[in-house]
């Protein structure tokens, strides 16, 4: 469990909005652009200004330093200039006694705006070459190779999928309050996945040494990837006004602000063609994948690339060519979301395979088994795999869970029933660990022995319900030999741990923990040097008596990894994550809307640190991959505007929706490499799994309305929403 | 309008008497989190949509004695609270440790990130305060309200489990059992404690004009931050349970029922014998426990379950005003888009059903995105009798597809004389598909609306009359 379960069951666990309000705080609202594309002629504030209980408004020509955030390329300022790029960019900062007086304040200031002609089509980016950065192609064999392998194909199938974006929904909206302190320093209480992002951030933004802003972060509320980049601009904004008013002030978004107003998983859309031979092995395969990136870049030039990585899946591909787009639009910039792109390059693999078995007449879990990836083989990217177990998982998957048996049930069931169909599709996963850019694994830890015998841990990890204070609070003890309860967790801030990576890639677990036990290691080395058997608080206090340093630091840099750009080539995951599922669900194809009945899930989590924690993470990733692909309906108008913009529009899994039966097991090998004490990172392959459940619902409906009946009709756009269900099974054609 | 000098609100927070001169239009979510610092209670949606937010909330029953029921705090006025009885999270906390609630939920897994877990703590919580059958399925009913998005829900299911295999034997709601809880170490002491109710007191000196607040489950929405300046007249008394009851041979509804009330209410299984399945795909329990029937209907949302539903029961309004009482078809309530045949200072009193006749069956049908929790994107109501196999009276409602909800006459009149077979069904669809003018939006294309409209249609004369209609013969149907 999390380590703090017990205290959020009693609502004493403090997220931003909770902590103890300091005196004179005011509070922040953001003015920003209602339209997608345009030319910024003027910006109204009188009316706003005369607001009694404003303080100050914010615009660009108030910043201090440099008015830009973007990370990956500066490509993002923090207040529009000039130009608007898309609907909810932010033009103004209103700071007021109270958090309606800023809102109302704010709902006075007018913008005018030429409306200049918006794209929110990847697509149309791309005729107009409109590009974040250069586009990238991974190959296997060269050009002449995979024509002559497409050419000895005896089946190729070919066809264009998409899937949409995604809404984060964290529970906790976008949260922070900065505090200043004595000579012109910065406390920033910070609901990020990144804290040195934010202190980089409003380090450039105000003109200041990183030394002198502190960026702390006690717990975020879920995040997802959707705090790592995405929230620095409202701890910026907060830290901001703090900083010029020297007073302390919060900026909290509300649901729809938040939604409206920060990033979200990235669209895709692809082309695609595949080549088999006559027993169905890949032979050759070709992608390009057209990334809709939004406005700025923000984190999409990284995630582009893993989508690049996992466009192979886990499938031996002995000749391809992936290619990627990373396409600039007038939407709010996307942004990192558990699997960072690989969904989205995985989803085009498997709709690939399924158009595939319906060609050659056999069941897609027959051409996934065929295929599979095996040590030795290498990727499209470079990489040799090793202790693979691929198969493995896929094999015990198919035994344990009787897959036969099930897909013989299903055809029957479909035989007998008009109304509602079965469905079943496997979903075996390859993801790796690692982030994709070599600098960012690397982690540091902050550990103190205190002389009644009680230890703290800092490390760099944000605990944002993934359990990671927990995992290293185990393997605090497990190292130091002490009892668990000893240990307390720190907040994470950037004065105990200084430049850190963000918490996300799967890697805090992984990273952070190797920092804490090469610390603890340490410290257990020097106690183990004076007098044994001593029991620990005695231990301890000798120690002091003995002047040994009871306090240890500790950083890590995963080995082995790297990967040459020009040559897109290389081994730039420390290992990776296997697993398989089987999906099964009932459509009503009257009604057109499905039910998930079951998810049983074999998954391969290492030598698990916590096994209640992981289970929960297998469980809660699959979830929100059934809910990209199915219900979660991120609808945008042609002019840029999100619809879907609250709760009440924009619909995520609610308990009824989750599937009826979720098994997991845990696959139990010592085989491949693996990170801290023989664990494995598990934050976001199981999101993976949910694909499943798009392609077991699109089963059903060709059992309902086969291919030959539906044409051209691939039914391979997601979200599969019970709109477009049932559009496909009684729609025109 | 500022409300003018205001007079204090009292009511009960976890036991302990509140006085306060907050705005009576101000949400109590705000009131808790900024006045008093009671933080536990977390704000998620500001719209019902999530249960981050959820509380107890008391009101005495017919007997004299204070029920507990979740509700989301962003779904109550300050004014809505006046004598009322709060308990939030804090007010849950036995001791230093974990109650059995807690317990469940902490060994389950059923906590991540941890923002959610108020709220199903204290829906959890209402369950155990309420339940009248201890099961996985009823306790996972009374936390589908609450948006979790770590979990996927499954260990919170576990958790349900655990928690009822660790329950005493439990009497009916009231203080006997609020005693055997507060014994089992579920509850802190304050439960066991006999109140007496509170005078009911008027918030007074509104002007006519001053909007009128039902439970406030579509108006706080709408008006957000707005209800804050003006001072809305309150239309529930909390001191008196609405009694629904039959009146000659029709079942008088009073407007200021929830639809909570509605779906526990054992009267309607004569008029309305799929209440309680129907109702469930109705918002969900917390919000149920807030929004009105006439609240519901006034609001005059083309896509109100509950008035698609009364639309296909036949109902009737009565409608209160200075000028006095009259009566209306709801048929003929609505004039456009949110119009309504309500004068300035009228509302609806109550709602009457007709008598039912034998043979006459109904069936209620909708399409959301999720199947619970959430706003149909098109429903329908089916009231039909079949005197001889010849279908004798129509009542076809449908939501979502024109500017109010539709009751589809001309659909009506084709069917009425005819067999009840598919022919009769299939021969129907053009009118049917003729009456709904259905626009685009956020909720789905025109199409889409179009063709589950023909859907839903198919559903209720395959749900009401397996025998006689083939489902082959609908299933075949495309465009």
């Amino acid at each position: 469990m999390s380590l703090d379960a017990a205290r959020h069951t009693r609502g004493e666990s403090l997220f931003v909005d909770d902590l103890p309000q300091p005196s004179g705080l005011l509070h922040g609202a953001v003015f920003s652009s209602p339209v997608a594309h345009g030319r910024l002629l003027s910006l109204d504030l009188d009316a706003a200004q005369k607001h009694a209980a404003v303080r100050r408004i914010f615009t660009a020509k108030d910043v201090p330093g440099e008015n830009q955030i973007g990370a990956i390329i500066p490509d993002e300022p923090l207040f529009a200039e000039g130009h608007v790029h898309h609907i909810g960019q932010p033009l103004a900062l209103v700071v007021a006694t109270s958090p309606e007086a800023a809102r109302e304040a704010r709902d006075l200031i007018r913008a005018e705006i030429e409306e200049l002609e918006p794209v929110v089509c990847p697509r149309e980016a791309h005729r107009r070459e409109q590009f974040i950065v250069p586009s990238r192609s991974l190959r296997l064999g060269d050009e002449a190779q995979l024509a002559e392998a497409f050419a000895k194909s005896a089946t190729i199938v070919e066809g264009q999928t998409s899937t949409a974006g995604q809404e984060h929904l964290y529970l906790e909206t976008q949260a922070s309050m900065a505090v200043p302190l004595e000579g012109g320093r910065l406390r920033i209480y910070a609901g990020t996945q990144g804290p040195t992002a934010v202190q980089r951030v409003a380090a450039r933004v105000l003109a200041l040494p990183m030394s002198a802003i502190e960026v702390e972060v006690l717990r975020l509320g879920g995040a997802f990837g959707g705090k790592e980049d995405q929230a620095t601009p409202w701890a910026t904004f907060a830290a901001l006004a703090a900083h010029c008013l020297e007073q302390p002030v919060k900026l909290v978004l509300q649901r729809s602000e938040d939604m409206l107003m920060t990033g979200k998983r990235h669209p895709y859309q692809s082309d695609w063609r595949l080549g088999l031979d006559q027993e169905g092995k890949i032979l050759a395969y070709e992608a390009t994948l057209f990334q809709n990136a939004g406005a700025s870049a923000d984190l999409s030039p990284a995630i582009l690339e893993r989508s690049l990585f996992h466009a192979a899946n886990c499938y031996k591909i002995p000749n391809a060519r992936i290619t990627a787009h990373s396409c600039r639009t007038n939407l709010t910039p996307f942004t990192a979301f558990r699997g960072f792109g690989g969904p989205q390059g995985m989803f085009v693999i498997e709709s690939a395979l399924a158009r595939a078995a319906e060609v050659l007449g056999v069941t897609k879990e027959h051409l996934q088994s065929i295929n599979l990836l095996q040590s030795g083989d290498v990727t499209p990217y470079g990489q040799e795999m090793q202790g693979c177990v691929s198969r493995r998982s896929f094999e015990q998957t198919a035994q344990r869970f009787d897959l036969a048996g099930a897909r013989r049930a299903t055809v029957e069931f479909n035989a007998k029933n008009k109304r509602f169909k079965r469905g079943l599709a496997t979903m075996p996963i390859c993801f790796g660990i690692s982030f994709t850019n070599k600098m960012m694994n690397q982690a540091g830890s902050l550990v103190h022995i205190y002389l009644d015998g009680s230890v703290q841990v800092a490390s760099g990890a944000v605990e944002m319900g993934q359990g990671v204070t927990a995992k290293l609070r185990n393997i605090a003890a497990h190292t130091l030999g002490c009892d668990v309860n000893l240990i307390s967790m720190a907040a994470t801030s950037t004065t105990t741990v200084a430049n850190t990576s963000p918490t996300a890639a799967s890697a805090g677990a992984d990273l952070n923990g190797m920092a804490v036990r090469i610390a603890c290691t340490q410290l257990r080395e020097r106690l183990d040097a004076l007098e044994r058997g001593l029991p620990w608080k005695e231990l301890i206090n000798h120690a002091h008596q003995e002047r040994v340093h009871l306090s240890s630091a500790a950083h890590y840099a995963t080995p082995n990894i790297h990967y040459d750009k020009d040559a897109e080539w290389g081994a730039p995951f420390a290992y990776h994550v296997y697993g398989s599922s089987i999906t099964r669900v009932t459509v009503d194809c009257l009604l057109g809307t499905y039910k998930i009945d079951s998810v049983e899930i074999v998954h391969d989590a290492g030598k698990s640190l916590a096994p209640l924690i992981d289970r929960g993470q297998v469980e809660g990733g699959l979830a929100q991959g059934i809910g990209w692909l199915t219900v979660e309906d991120l609808a945008y108008s042609d002019d840029g505007r999100l619809l879907s913009h609250n709760l009440a529009t924009y619909k995520a899994p609610d308990i009824y929706s989750a599937p009826v039966k979720i098994e997991v097991e845990f696959l139990e090998h010592d085989e491949s490499p693996c990170a801290v004490l023989g664990s494995k990172g598990i934050g976001e392959p199981p999101l993976m799994y949910g694909i499943g459940a798009f392609f077991a619902i699109r089963d059903a409906a060709r059992a309902f309305r086969p291919v030959e009946r539906s044409g051209a009709e691939d039914l391979l756009c997601a979200p599969l929403t019970p709109e477009r269900l049932l559009m496909y099974l009684h729609g025109n054609r | 309008m500022k409300p003018t000098a205001t007079k204090t609100i009292s009511f009960h927070l976890n036991g302990e008497a509140v006085e306060t001169s907050a705005a009576p239009g101000r949400l109590l979510l705000d009131y808790l989190r900024r006045d008093l610092r009671a933080v536990g209670t977390k704000e998620g949606c500001r719209e019902g949509d999530c249960g981050a937010c959820t509380i107890l909330f008391g009101k005495h029953n017919a007997q004299g004695e204070l029920i507990y029921r979740a509700v989301p705090s962003c779904m109550l006025l300050m004014g809505h609270a006046q004598g009322g009885y709060v308990v939030t999270i804090e007010g849950l906390r036995v001791g230093k440790g974990l109650n059995g609630v807690q317990q469940a939920v902490v060994d389950c897994g059923g906590s991540q990130c941890g923002f959610c877990t108020p709220g199903f703590i204290v829906s959890f919580t209402g369950f155990v305060l309420n339940g009248t059958e201890f099961s996985v399925e009823e306790a996972t009913h009374a936390i589908s309200g609450n948006l979790c998005r770590c979990t996927g829900y499954v260990s919170l299911v576990r958790a349900a489990a655990a928690l009822i295999g660790g329950l005493p034997d439990l009497p009916e709601p009231g203080l006997e059992r609020n005693r055997r809880l507060v014994e089992a170490q579920l509850l802190p002491e304050f439960f066991g404690r006999e109140v007496a109710q509170m005078p009911a007191e008027e918030i007074g000196g509104l002007p006519s004009e001053a909007p009128f607040v039902g439970g406030g489950t579509d108006l706080i929405v709408q008006r957000g931050e707005a209800f804050n300046l003006e001072a809305p007249r309150f239309a529930r008394d909390l001191s008196r349970k609405p009694a629904i009851r039959v009146k000659g041979d029709e079942l008088c509804l009073p407007g200021e029922t929830t639809f909570e009330e509605l779906r526990e209410c054992t009267l309607l299984g004569k008029w309305w014998p799929t209440s309680r399945t129907d109702l469930e795909r109705f918002a969900s329990p917390i919000v149920r426990e807030r929004a009105s029937l006439a609240g519901n209907i006034a609001n005059a949302s083309p896509i109100a379950d509950g008035t698609a539903i009364f639309l296909g029961l036949g109902a009737d309004l009565v409608l209160t005003g200075a000028g006095g009482t009259r009566r209306v078809a709801l048929g003929d309530f609505f004039h456009g888009y949110k119009q309504t045949e309500l004068q300035p200072g009228e509302r609806i009193a109550s709602l009457r059903l007709p008598k039912a006749q034998t043979g006459h069956r109904f069936h209620f049908e909708k399409i959301s995105k999720r199947e619970y929790l959430d706003i149909a994107s098109i429903n329908s109501g089916l009231g039909i009798q079949v005197r001889d196999g010849v279908i004798d009276a129509v009542q076809l409602s449908a939501g979502g597809v024109a500017p109010i909800p539709l009751l589809m006459r001309q659909t009506a009149a084709c069917l009425i004389g005819k067999p009840v077979n598919a022919q009769t069904v299939l021969e129907a669809v053009p009118v049917l598909e003729a009456e709904a003018t259905p626009i685009s939006d956020v909720r789905g294309s025109a199409d889409y609306k179009r063709l589950g409209l023909r859907q839903l249609f198919f559903a209720h004369f395959l749900a009401l009359f397996p025998n006689e209609v083939d489902e082959g013969q609908l299933m075949e149907v495309t465009r």
